[in-house]
């Protein structure tokens, strides 16, 4: 008689995991940082053209991850002086692979349909390999990415090799970008050199990731 | 999505473009005050002429609009300072702002350290004693801020004043002086009181000797970093007072990846006096401990005799007395009405297997001891997981979520039904496979131990709130030591049975009477699984509640029709086990919906559901916010606090045997105590931050403030009508 309980509760055991996993989305799970020099969290996101792009199938290729909302002042700001766009260029001319990643939530600042990201591409004549769409917070979430705009760099091993902001100017004036260092490109130097990211960890700034709830 | 959302925020933002656009370029129309759409920036000083070698104080005031916020020196997770840039006439000499102490902001997953409302920054100016008397002193500055919402707009403003240089003294001006020495009043303060930091991989512990003189009506509020990145700035903090040693628990941040050079900050307190908005803060500057891996500066001075020791306080507590509580909490669990049934058929188990080898008995017992600190061990380390990973949540968040309710109540039904004998599962196979029992009986202790545990996590035992809530102050691997005494208290018993067979024999004898008792015990199993419902109909509303009965409806066909199909052969028995996949898939469905619906309906709500059942002379209760509890102290109103949730059983017999009482009512009425309910049926951020003020992380928790200075009284967790009226009669 006590090995039927037993074997009922091997059973719901198993609901009751089934239960915790649905449920693990609540209470608010904070972004927590992922480490450098540890392997970078897998994702898997689809794009603006309903692509599908995984992180481990990037492996051997260097990759930039860069939070975005077209609305942010910052944003603004390394757009609207062509800052981003000629970075993104100039990566994507070094073989690395650019992803941008919207995660505002429906209904927040930056949230864009597939269409309209694709609109903001062209307006600001920007070249990501990729506008990924995340209004679940799930990959923001997953790299613990605070602010747009929020750079993250990926080895060609899948290690994590550096998070932070794109620059050392943490102020929404244009002229800034003229004397700013930029982290990013700095960073994508050291490795494209083969050597080590000098400052692998540097200070985001920008607007709060809109994230869902 | 709201249309008109998006329509104000593509507005907003134009309008920020513009601002900043136009600020940009050299746009200089100097003026003070300076107004955008969400800020009024003035510049403001304590003189309206100075002298030459004149220190005097200068301010900028934000005056920001409801709903928005600007930043502190480190703004948190996202956010800038405001930034000044003087034009200065020659020799004149200005200090950096000074930053008055901040508030959380959260934001999503996100925290902001900042300000709402009007806040003022001060500054010194220091003349050198050779300048000019003949043109007045002309401060222009070039002020940048950030101001934000739910979005940012980066504004800034041109401000500029005049002073006059006299030669016959200075001259104040009240106005300026008196806000100025407002906003000084909200500086933190500089203290020499000894504080130490350690860090490891995964915990920041600052501690620091508190001084005698510090009045006993500060609360710890939070602890602010001067640095970006040193905490995870979202994550609960730990804080806890005792024997006048404040600690503070924090989780490093991403600065810990490149090293923590300092942890200086600000250390806030509500004052419980009123004040200026209720806070102080003050300004600390802990010593790095050298051996950063080395044992935490735990909270020492056990031994201090406690008058009643259901009321022990988290704060005071000992690792050592922490175990013993959570052992203590553990063996009672066993007499909880959703654990007992099982653990109760279990022991009864231990009667028929007597005739096995002592060796097997014992083993069986070390086994299924093995399922419980395991399962213990999962959920207290997915616990603090959840909340390293920045969630602010305490014990009990697992009954929180209407999908974890619904399963529970799942379980519990099928467990009824079970022991009902409506259906068994592995019957056939136990009937067959003699030679696999011996095996699968571990395989069986180990998961009762499992199912145990998964029955204990809705109950809350005596002793376990403070042993949990001290858990939470400690390093991870003290937390899940503490959670593995409370297993190993909860499989005490079991083992104490299966290692003195002796014990057994006061067992009666096997018989008919076990079916019996078995069928009868289906019951406290029904009538968990009736409470569950009806915490989820609190959570999920009257949709959430019907999702579920339909779920649990089609499970109870499915048992039946396995039950009915399992000692068949053949199409039939799989015709049941397909009927009983099928519902449970279908079940699963119905749980998924619960999580959909979780914005629940606003209906009354816990605290009118448990009051309004009862007799009319219940109380009054009002809901609880920090603010609604600070105006009334600081008002000198006397306030009882009860912390509680639909799920905790605890709470609820507080509540039906003791503050539903017609004198506890009437000792209320006639202190005139406000009733405040804490209500933490669902996830609440400003609830779980209250409790850890108390060193808790769960309820219940009751606390009287007598009003005024009086410091708050924290009742037993058990109540009893007479320990009620003596704390509001002797208080």
């Amino acid at each position: 008689m006590p090995r039927k309980t037993v074997n009922v509760s091997a059973f719901v055991t198993g609901l009751v995991l089934v239960a915790f996993a649905i449920a693990g989305s609540s209470p608010s799970s904070a972004a927590a940082a992922p480490v450098v020099g540890s392997p970078a969290p897998i994702f898997t996101g689809t794009d603006s053209n309903g692509q599908t792009h995984s992180l481990d199938g990037y492996r051997g290729k260097v990759v930039v991850l860069e939070w975005t909302n077209h609305e942010c002042p910052f944003v603004s700001k390394h757009y609207g002086t062509d800052n981003m766009q000629n970075l993104q260029r100039w990566a994507i001319e070094q073989d690395v692979v650019w992803l941008s990643i919207v995660s505002s939530a429906p209904g927040t600042q930056g949230y864009v349909t597939a269409k309209q990201a694709n609109a903001v591409l062209t307006d600001h004549n920007a070249a990501p390999t990729a506008t990924l769409l995340d209004p679940e917070g799930t990959i923001g979430r997953l790299y613990g990415a605070r602010v747009t705009p929020h750079m993250y760099i990926v080895g060609s091993d899948g290690t994590l090799l550096y998070m932070g902001g794109i620059d050392d100017k943490p102020t929404a004036r244009w002229r800034d970008v003229e004397t700013a260092n930029n982290y990013v490109r700095a960073a994508l130097d050291d490795i494209l050199a083969g050597g080590a990211v000098r400052s692998p960890v540097t200070r985001a700034y920008g607007c709060t990731v809109k994230y869902k709830g | 999505m709201p249309a008109s959302r998006v329509l104000g925020a593509a507005l907003t933002s134009f309008l920020a473009a513009f601002v900043s656009g136009a600020a940009g370029d050299s746009w200089s129309a100097v003026a003070n005050p300076v107004s955008t759409d969400t800020v009024t920036a003035t510049l403001l000083a304590e003189r309206t002429a100075v002298v030459p070698g004149d220190r005097f104080r200068l301010g900028l005031t934000l005056d920001v609009r409801d709903g928005w916020h600007v930043y502190w020196q480190n703004p948190g997770d996202s956010g800038l300072p405001p930034v000044l840039d003087w034009t200065l006439p020659d020799g004149v000499t200005v200090s950096d702002v000074m930053f008055p102490i901040p508030k959380r902001i959260p934001y999503g997953p996100l925290m902001n350290f900042g300000y709402e409302g009007q806040i003022t920054f001060p500054l010194s100016v220091e003349l050198p004693p050779s300048i000019a008397t003949d043109t007045p002193l002309r401060f222009q500055v070039r002020a940048d801020w950030l101001v934000c919402a739910d979005i940012c707009i980066p504004e800034s403003a041109e401000l500029a004043l005049s002073l006059p240089v006299s030669v016959d003294g200075p001259r104040n001006d009240a106005t300026g002086r008196a806000a100025l020495d407002a906003a000084m009043a909200h500086l933190p303060r500089p203290i020499d009181w000894p504080a130490q930091v350690s860090v490891s991989a995964d915990w920041i512990t600052v501690t620091m000797t508190l001084p005698e003189d510090l009045p006993g009506t500060l609360h710890p509020e939070a602890y602010f970093p001067l640095a970006e990145g040193v905490i995870e700035n979202a994550a609960a903090q730990d804080i806890a007072i005792a024997d006048g040693v404040l600690s503070i628990g924090l989780v490093p941040g991403y600065q810990a990846q490149s090293g923590i050079a300092s942890l200086d900050g600000v250390l806030v307190f509500e004052t419980g006096l009123g004040g200026p908005d209720g806070r102080i803060g003050y300004l600390v500057r802990p010593v790095m401990a050298t051996d950063a891996a080395g044992p935490l500066p735990t909270v020492s001075g056990g031994g201090a005799a406690h008058p009643n020791l259901w009321s022990i306080d988290s704060a005071g507590l000992t690792v050592p007395m922490a175990l013993v509580l959570a052992l203590l909490g553990g063996i009672l669990l066993n007499l909880m009405p959703c654990v007992f049934p099982v653990l109760f058929l279990k022991a009864l188990g231990l009667v028929e297997t007597a005739q096995n080898a002592p060796w097997q008995v014992r083993l069986h017992g070390l086994v299924f001891a093995g399922g419980v600190l395991l399962s213990f061990l999962v959920i207290g380390g997915a616990w603090i997981a959840l909340l390293a990973g920045g969630a602010s949540i305490g014990w009990g968040f697992q009954l929180q979520s209407p999908p974890i309710v619904a399963v529970l109540a799942y379980l519990f039904l099928l467990i009824g039904l079970n022991l009902s004998g409506v259906f068994g599962i592995g019957t056939s196979i136990m009937n067959v496979g003699t030679g696999l029992a011996s095996r699968g009986g571990y395989a069986g202790s180990f998961f009762t131990g499992v199912l145990a545990t998964v029955v204990a996590t809705p109950c809350t035992a005596p002793f376990m709130g403070a042993a949990l809530g001290f858990a939470l102050t400690q390093p991870p691997v003290i937390a899940l030591v503490v959670f593995l005494a409370l297993g190993l208290g909860m499989a005490l018993p079991y083992l104490m049975l299966s290692f003195l067979p002796r014990l057994l024999r006061l067992l009666p004898k096997p018989g008919a009477w076990m079916e019996r008792l078995k069928q009868a015990l289906a019951f406290p199993m029904y009538a968990t699984a009736a409470w569950l419902l009806w915490v989820l109909a609190l959570q999920a509303g009257p949709d959430g509640l019907a999702a579920v009965l339909a779920g649990g409806l089609t499970l109870a066909f499915a048992a039946w029709v396995f039950g009915l199909t399992q000692t068949s052969g053949g199409i039939a028995r799989a015709i049941g086990t397909f009927a009983a996949l099928a519902a449970v898939a279908l079940a699963a469905g119905f749980v998924r919906m619960t999580a959909l619906t979780e914005t629940p309906v606003d209906i009354p709500g816990a605290q009118a559901a448990s009051s309004r059942s009862g007799s009319a002379e219940a109380i009054a209760w009002q809901p609880f916010s920090t603010q609604r509890l600070t105006d009334l102290t600081q008002a000198g109103t006397p306030v009882f606090v009860n912390f509680t949730a639909a799920w905790c059983i605890t709470c609820l017999v507080n509540e039906r045997m003791a503050l539903r009482s017609d004198s506890v009512i009437a000792a209320l009425d006639a202190r005139g105590v406000v009733p405040l309910k804490a209500d933490w049926t669902r996830y609440d951020a400003e609830i779980t931050e209250a409790l850890a003020l108390f060193g808790r992380s769960g309820v219940p928790l009751y606390v009287f403030y007598p009003g005024g200075d009086a410091a708050p009284v924290v009742l037993p967790q058990f109540l009893t009508e007479g320990s009620v009226l003596s704390v509001l009669e002797t208080t």
